[in-house]
């Protein structure tokens, strides 16, 4: 059985089942989530088809796919969080990098800075921190604004909620003033000019390189702003096809969203301090890449093979 | 609502759901890491049909735990049972069982194909003809009762209480069935230990006074393996998980095994070591520690009994430790890496690297001898001797991280009604006096002993146990059943045919896993746990509202299982209570009648289990109740270093400490809720128990060895005429280079394969599917050298006492010089007898006086059956039984039989088939009596004119003056 809840004490200590049950509702629904969802005031549970819509299809609830340089789950993100978890001596699950295992882990390190005494409730304590300034808050803030976009029903609630939850423990917590070590270390966005098309693409769709999430929901809103034929594929191939019908307007609509995001994460530098610029920053940049690539595009080039649009050098 | 408004709202309603004993984080989330069904909803959970696909079809089951019985793991199951056919459709892992956390082998899911098993024994039979004729009668289960009762009662009432024999496979309970013979005042327990652990258990047993090791995997630093745990072997399923855990926590794995087993692969460092060297390296591993001083000096000092060797070995009474360190340097400067360089044939530059990571432990080291080189070689008890010495010089023992002794993580409770009285009589065919330290009984001499002895057992009960296909020389099994002068009745318990089965009176069908009632506790972790076995469709049908007072009424057929069967028996053996005996067997609420079994449990569960009524309260449930609902209870965990806990001032009254420092009291034991075992320490001169020993002044509960320490040196081993042996040493193997002849080569019989288990699983169709032969394996080298050419030729493998023929398996993952072959494999059924179809071949058995032979008829095929898989059977070869040619090999101390073989491998002859056996039993017995004359008796050595040290274990221990040798016997105490 899980350690029992911590209480609070003088507000100090991490609001533990609140952050455990935030942690469950990122799983999919079940009958078994209705006792949860009801003390969240989150109730009824969402159905199946909207977790899916969300979290399968949207936003993968991985903190590797916002932190590794591939926009993917796995690689050395993962494997940097897997490390977190053996170096407070946890064994790492299967998947390190969810939310729901990484919530669960930061509220079973805080009950335990809460119970305990002396220097291992000290150590719990320090490592719960560590956790959210790392592999929490270095994606977190950026992730749960996009749900609350996607979805104005429990699930934006949720996110709203659980944005809440951190950003009080950061408060609480303090803000460190050096970026978390993903993101130190993340490349940018590629310029095509100088890495070509392929790398351009896969950088556009990381969202530690680009500085901001794009979603299939995105593309599909995209094509119909500009009212272009959607082919049904992964992003990527929706992406390069995307620009293959219409690669200026489709850069600029890109570089719009990426500027509305980084303007979004600005906001946000208050209570987020360094992440928060980072992402501001990687964003702002993506947006003014975007841009210039478009403005070198011909206003319409119907049929252009998409590569070479974003692959011809602007500079030589 | 605040933040911390809605916290406490969570928090009270969790507080709520959980107080109604319902999950509230659901089991499928990953703040619980695994995926089950939440426990509240076990009455009725609903999965879709997967056969109804793509329809969605509703199926609502009721999951009910149980333990699995097809090791001695004793992982938990989940059988889910179909509300609407009352069937099991499924068995998945148990999540509340802390030892397997709700994760299984392939060996747990299978049990539903040994329940519905078209070949299982349903029904009570009787010999019709001859035994081993294969002619059978139904008869009812009282015939059956009545029949064997009289002659126990008989037995009983003439004092021929050795004549009742009780001989087990793996128990899969604890402490029923010792609880019953015990109650009958038989000295007949006779187990399958010394062909299976007892090598093991005896180099732990002689270090720390338990038998079995607990290797806490998950935090070790560093896990040495001489076993090939991550895919058989004992505690399989909970330790690989362990290990797994350990591994990605950071943990190095060093394995030896001279094949490249599963688990071989998984190893950080594989070490391939010619079979029986394995002490010769541990010993250079100590030795190198010992020059270094890469030892824990301080643990050494305070726990091992080094001032008594000292004085006793060395005649030095005064020593200081730090003479003692200089003895101990000098007595193992010998064992360096090129001396077990030159043994082992692996570089000692290689086993210098391994020293070094073995070093580098420290308190994290957990070791594991399961089996493999322990129960092979000659001297093999010395693999866990010297493993333990690694252990004890790091101070690795019962820390976090290190190996800890069974028995303090284990809980086995007190069972109501607990027999006070001892057999009088000593079974000298189980407790030989040649064998005076045997770890456990003499199992598989007793034809030899029988027949030496010119003994005779009347009634003879074999459970789960497959004596012919499982014990070397199975012939003389055979002989033995066979001869009604030896053996006047034998009732086979079992669920399903087996070889010894041909040869029983009757054979009685018991249940499988999800059929009976067990109580288990095994060392898995630093904790202790209980498992309950129930019969799934009983509970199943009393959730229902319906009373079952009979197992028999849910099981199929007239399948019956044990506990209720020895409650009738004992009362028929006994009916008027004049024997003492039924009186154990009584209800504690109502004397006069039968104790039910849910009795018996619910006792136990009420009285004898800590914090087991306050979790069942908690939940609104009796004990038995919670028992049946989750199956399994942790009864502690962080057990920690019970040797260092300071005995408390209530136990100490009119304290008397001896010069070697151990400490007695007159203080009573405070009551335990565990049942009554272990070693037994004699009180001191004026009668006081003993309760610790003084370490450095303090008083500390210690070790439950005669000193209270760790015995580097074993004074049982140095009075009871192995003086030599007393320390860790090394004992050339009998397949060592030097015995053996020139054309001969070591055969290493000891390993499993994975999924399959002895002889239980034959009768699992999934499991036949993915292992169902046993080839010879053998490197390409040597395949040359004999001249066999391609991986299924032929060969013959020549033994002591005969031959048999396999097909080889040519592959580099064995050592060159070396060749193995599973036991595992080989199961058959004599023309003309049922059987199990899936598994067996069907065999011609021919005998010329001594000389036998097995000649294969028909191997595996399709068949028609009630189960439409085995027209599926796509499986022809299902393996050679060796264990017939193997001569009996009992090591001289531990009384281990010594799997390896010294064989002979050629092309096999014209005429030859796979599966051919030929055996000569007169050539057995031969074998039997030289490694007879290795032996040192008891009434030769015994220092105290008695059969077996009083302190050491025993599963049934006899009263004290059972132990004293006859008069006429002792000539040199």
């Amino acid at each position: 059985m899980e350690e029992a809840a911590a209480d609070l004490r003088g507000g100090e200590a991490a609001p533990v089942e609140l952050i455990r049950a935030l942690a469950v509702m990122s799983e999919p629904p079940g009958p078994e989530h209705v006792a949860v969802a009801e003390a969240l005031d989150l109730a009824p549970v969402p159905d199946q088809a909207l977790y899916a819509k969300i979290f399968l299809f949207q936003l993968y609830p991985y903190g590797s796919v916002y932190l590794g340089p591939e926009g993917m789950m796995g690689g050395e993100a993962r494997s940097r969080i897997g490390g977190f978890w053996s170096a407070v001596g946890r064994t790492p699950p299967s998947e390190p990098d969810h939310l729901g295992a990484l919530l669960g882990l930061y509220a079973g390190l805080s009950a335990e800075a809460a119970q305990g005494q002396g220097a291992p409730s000290r150590l719990a304590r320090r490592a719960a921190a560590a956790l959210l300034h790392e592999h929490l808050a270095s994606w977190c803030f950026v992730y749960l604004s996009r749900v609350g976009e996607l979805d104005g029903g429990a699930y934006g609630r949720w996110a709203a909620l659980l944005r809440e939850a951190l950003m009080d423990r950061m408060q609480e917590e303090g803000r460190p003033d050096a970026l978390p070590v993903h993101l130190r270390d993340a490349p940018g966005l590629a310029d095509p000019r100088t890495y070509g098309g392929s790398s351009f693409l896969d950088s556009l769709l990381a969202p530690v390189r680009a500085g901001f999430i794009l979603t299939r929901a995105d593309l599909v809103a995209l094509a119909r702003d500009l009212e272009l034929g959607l082919r049904m594929g992964e992003r990527r191939y929706v992406l390069e096809h995307l620009l293959g019908l219409e690669p200026r307007a489709v850069l600029h609509g890109l570089a719009s969203r990426a500027e509305r995001d980084a303007e979004d994460h600005l906001r946000a530098e208050a209570d987020l301090g360094v992440v928060a610029r980072f992402w501001a920053e990687r964003a702002a940049a993506t947006a003014e890449l975007l841009g210039e690539l478009g403005d070198r595009v011909p206003p319409s080039v119907p049929g252009a093979d998409p590569s070479s649009v974003i692959q011809q050098p602007t500079s030589s | 609502m605040n933040l911390n408004e809605l916290n406490r709202r969570v928090s009270a309603a969790r507080s709520e759901v959980e107080g109604r004993g319902e999950t509230f984080y659901p089991g499928s989330s990953r703040i619980h890491l695994a995926a089950f069904p939440p426990k509240e909803r076990w009455n009725d959970w609903v999965e879709l049909d997967s056969r109804a696909w793509p329809r969605r079809v509703e199926k609502r089951y009721m999951l009910v735990p149980t333990t699995c019985f097809n090791c001695e793991s004793a992982c938990g199951l989940l059988a889910y049972v179909d509300r609407e056919s009352l069937e099991v459709r499924k068995f998945e892992g148990n999540p509340e069982h802390p030892g397997s956390r709700g994760r299984n082998c392939g060996k747990g899911p299978a049990t539903l194909n040994q329940v519905t098993d078209p070949d299982r024994i349903l029904y009570p039979l009787r010999r019709a003809g001859a035994r081993g004729e294969g002619r059978w009668e139904r008869v009812t289960w009282d015939e059956a009762l009545d029949d064997i009762a009289d002659r126990i009662r008989k037995a009983i009432e003439e004092n021929r209480h050795n004549e009742v024999m009780y001989h087990v496979g793996r128990p899969g309970e604890d402490g029923y069935t010792t609880r019953m013979l015990a109650a009958w005042g038989v000295d007949g327990h006779n187990s399958h230990t010394n062909v299976c652990s007892s090598g093991s258990r005896a180099g732990h047993h002689w270090w720390m006074g338990m038998d079995r090791p607990s290797p806490d995997h998950a935090n070790a630093k560093v896990i040495l393996l001489v076993s090939s745990h991550l895919e058989t072997g004992h505690y399989f399923n909970p330790h690989a998980q362990r290990i797994m855990e350990g591994k990605e926590n950071g943990a190095k794995l060093v394995v030896l095994d001279t094949r490249l087993s599963n688990t071989a692969t998984h190893a950080d460092h594989w070490l391939a070591p010619y079979p029986g060297s394995e002490p010769a390296i541990f010993l250079a591993v100590a030795s190198w520690m010992i020059r270094e001083g890469r030892y824990n000096r301080e643990f050494v000092r305070r726990w091992w009994n080094w001032q008594e060797y000292m004085e006793v070995a060395k005649g030095s009474s005064s020593a200081s430790f730090e003479d003692f360190e200089v003895v101990l340097r000098q007595a193992y400067e010998e064992y360096t890496f090129e001396f077990a360089s030159a043994e082992s044939g692996i570089d000692a530059r290689t086993l210098r690297d391994v020293a070094e990571v073995i070093a580098g432990a420290g308190t994290r080291l957990a070791t594991y001898n399961w089996r493999s080189a322990g129960s092979g070689n000659l001297g093999g008890w010395q693999v866990a001797r010297t493993m333990i010495f690694l252990c004890a010089l790091q101070g690795a023992l019962a820390t976090e991280g290190g190996t800890f002794p069974n028995s303090w993580n284990k809980f086995v409770p007190r069972p109501p009604r607990l027999p006070h009285q001892h057999p009088k009589q000593w079974s000298e065919v189980e407790w030989p006096k040649e064998y005076p330290l045997a770890l456990m009984e003499m199992s598989f001499l007793m034809p030899h002993l029988m027949r030496d002895q010119g003994g005779h057992v009347d009634v003879y009960f074999t459970r789960v146990y497959n004596p012919v296909w499982t014990n070397p020389d199975g012939f003389s099994w055979v002989e033995m059943l066979t001869d009604e002068r030896q053996v006047g009745l034998h009732a086979a318990l079992t669920p399903t045919w087996n070889e010894t089965a041909y040869f029983a009176d009757y054979v009685l069908p018991m249940g499988h896993s999800s059929e009976r009632h067990d109580l288990t506790s095994y060392e898995q972790y630093d904790g202790q746990w209980i498992g309950f076995r129930q019969p799934v469709l009983r509970a199943a049908r009393e959730r229902l509202g319906e009373e079952i007072t009979d197992t028999r009424q849910v099981n199929p057929g007239e399948v019956w299982e044990e506990n209720e069967f020895w409650i009738e028996l004992t009362w028929r053996v006994d009916p008027d209570g004049s024997l003492g005996i039924r009186e154990f067997f009584e209800s504690v609420k109502r004397p006069g009648e039968k104790m039910t079994v849910d009795e018996f449990y619910g006792w136990i569960f009420e009285n004898s289990v800590p914090g087991l009524p306050e979790a069942a309260a908690a939940e609104g449930l009796s004990p038995l109740e919670y028992m049946r609902r989750y199956g399994a209870f942790e009864v502690a965990k962080k057990v920690g270093q019970v040797y260092e806990d300071p005995v408390p001032d209530s136990e100490l009254e009119d304290v008397h400490v001896d010069s070697a420092g151990r400490v007695y009291t007159r203080a009573p034991a405070p009551p335990s809720p565990k049942a009554p075992g272990g070693t037994k320490i004699d009180p001191d001169a004026e009668g006081r128990r003993r309760v610790g020993v003084r370490i450095d002044g303090e008083i500390l509960r210690g070790w439950p060895t005669p000193s209270g320490r760790l015995e580097f040196w074993s004074r049982t081993l140095h009075d009871w005429g192995w003086p030599e042996l007393a320390v860790p040493t090394y004992v050339k193997s009998h397949i060592h280079p030097q015995n053996l002849d020139r054309d001969q080569m070591p055969l290493i019989t000891t390993f499993r394969v994975p999924v399959q288990i002895h002889t239980r699983s034959a009768n699992a169709k999934w499991l036949d599917e993915i292992a169902h032969t046993n080839p010879l394996w053998i490197h390409p080298t040597d395949a040359a050298r004999l001249q066999i050419r391609s991986t299924g030729d032929l060969v013959r493998v020549e033994t002591d006492t005969g031959y048999f023929v396999a097909k080889a398996w040519i592959t580099e993952g064995i050592r060159p010089g070396v060749a193995a072959c599973s036991h595992h494999m080989g199961r058959w059924r004599p023309e003309g007898q049922e059987g199990q179809r899936m598994g067996m071949s069907t065999v011609r058995l021919d005998r010329e006086g001594s000389e036998w032979g097995v000649r294969v008829q028909t191997g595996g095929r399709p068949f028609a059956s009630a189960d439409p898989d085995t027209l599926r059977m796509w499986w022809t070869d299902l393996g050679v039984h060796q264990n017939l040619t193997h001569g009996v090999h009992p090591d001289p101390v531990s009384g281990m039989h010594c799997w390896h073989q010294a064989v002979r491998v050629r092309p096999a002859e014209p005429g030859d088939r796979h599966g051919d056996v030929s055996v000569d039993t007169a050539r057995s017995f031969a074998v039997y009596r030289k490694w007879l004359e290795k032996t040192r008796p008891a009434d030769r050595h015994s220092p105290d004119g008695t059969r077996r040290p009083w302190w050491m274990l025993r599963p049934v221990r006899p009263e004290r003056a059972a132990y004293t040798l006859p008069t006429s016997a002792t000539t040199a105490s």
